[in-house]
């Protein structure tokens, strides 16, 4: 069945709105959701519902998971390795995170809630991020409006990058494992777009980092080489 | 940490499911969709939306039959939709 045919739209819509609200049954979910990773009107429709929705999530009491049911949610999202044969990598250590608000973001995803933030009406408001290394030398700058997914990175004093190697922007997200932004040019200007707009992909992201990897990035969605600079998310509203 | 039973079991001075969604909507237009919405559907909607309930969970904790809470939650989330649009607030990309 074409979703995305004009005279299914009313269909489509009701599937996507079930599909956001969370009645769609566990099938018909997962039909929907592999539609819409190629079709862009069935990844509207419910993309337009999450932005109805959303208001409506920001009431939701925060809900403080236990230490196990974290646990479970860090493994099913893949946040951590399965079974640590060692005491795995600084990310991955408690120690570090501590007195980061683990517990807000464990309840925003057990909620699976989108917290698609209504664009403003003046999205011109600059997001900046200084990174910088031990020396506490500004290496990158990571900019960005408030509306628009794009992400501009230039680099005003990074060390020369090795042949064979590169540089890789990360979000360093409360609580939880980096996620990889991509890999940004060893000099220069690059570009990288967001995964939502800033609000929503920065919003438990207090801070960005760079690593040194393989040429292409890291091949296993985690930082492998060492982390050379970081710096806060910084906005200016 | 406590670890409660498995269900969900707010707290007693928590907000109702219906207060959440009132409280949630923020700005006026989502405020007066939502109130706008008669007591089931509304109920069935921020039940399934914030604890999460399925079809069959609602009808079994709303004491009605499957097929009208399934329609309950199908014509709120169309008069939600049509209320909405109308109010400008957000539209299909």
């Amino acid at each position: 069945m074409n979703l995305s045919r004009p005279d299914r739209r009313s269909r489509l819509d009701a599937l996507a709105a079930e599909y956001v609200l969370g009645t769609l049954p566990a099938r018909a979910r997962t039909r929907l959701s592999r539609i819409a990773r190629t079709d862009t009107v069935v990844a509207g429709a419910i993309r337009a519902w999450e932005q109805r929705m959303a208001p409506l999530a920001e009431a939701a009491p925060p809900i403080t998971p236990s230490p196990r049911l974290w646990r479970l949610i860090a493994l099913r999202l893949g946040l951590e390795p399965v079974r640590p044969a060692t005491p795995g990598p600084w990310w991955t250590r408690l120690g570090f995170w501590r007195g980061f608000a683990v517990a807000s973001l464990a309840a925003a995803l057990v909620l699976g809630v989108t917290l698609l933030r209504l664009q403003p009406e003046d999205g011109a408001q600059p997001i900046v991020v200084v990174l910088a290394g031990p020396d506490a030398k500004p290496a990158l700058l990571a900019t960005m409006t408030r509306g628009d997914r794009l992400l501009t990175v230039k680099v005003v004093g990074a060390a020369p990058v090795p042949a064979g190697k590169a540089l890789e922007l990360w979000m360093l997200p409360d609580g939880a494992a980096p996620r990889s932004l991509g890999v940004i040019p060893a000099s220069g200007v690059g570009r990288i777009t967001l995964p939502a707009l800033p609000d929503v992909a920065l919003a438990r992201v207090p801070a960005l980092a760079v690593s040194l990897e393989q040429a292409g990035g890291s091949p296993t969605g985690a930082p492998q080489g060492p982390v050379l600079y970081t710096g806060p998310v910084e906005r200016f509203y | 940490m406590m670890m409660t039973s498995p269900a969900y079991d707010p707290p007693s001075d928590a907000m109702t499911p219906a207060e959440m969604l009132l409280a949630g909507a923020e700005s006026r237009s989502v405020r007066d969709c939502v109130d706008a919405l008669d007591a089931g559907p509304k109920q069935a909607i921020a039940l399934a939306f914030y604890q999460g309930l399925s079809h069959s969970e609602l009808a079994t904790h709303l004491r009605e039959p499957l097929g009208t809470v399934k329609s309950w939650v199908r014509r709120g989330l169309e008069r939600l939709k049509t209320c909405l649009d109308r109010a400008g607030y957000a539209r299909d990309a």
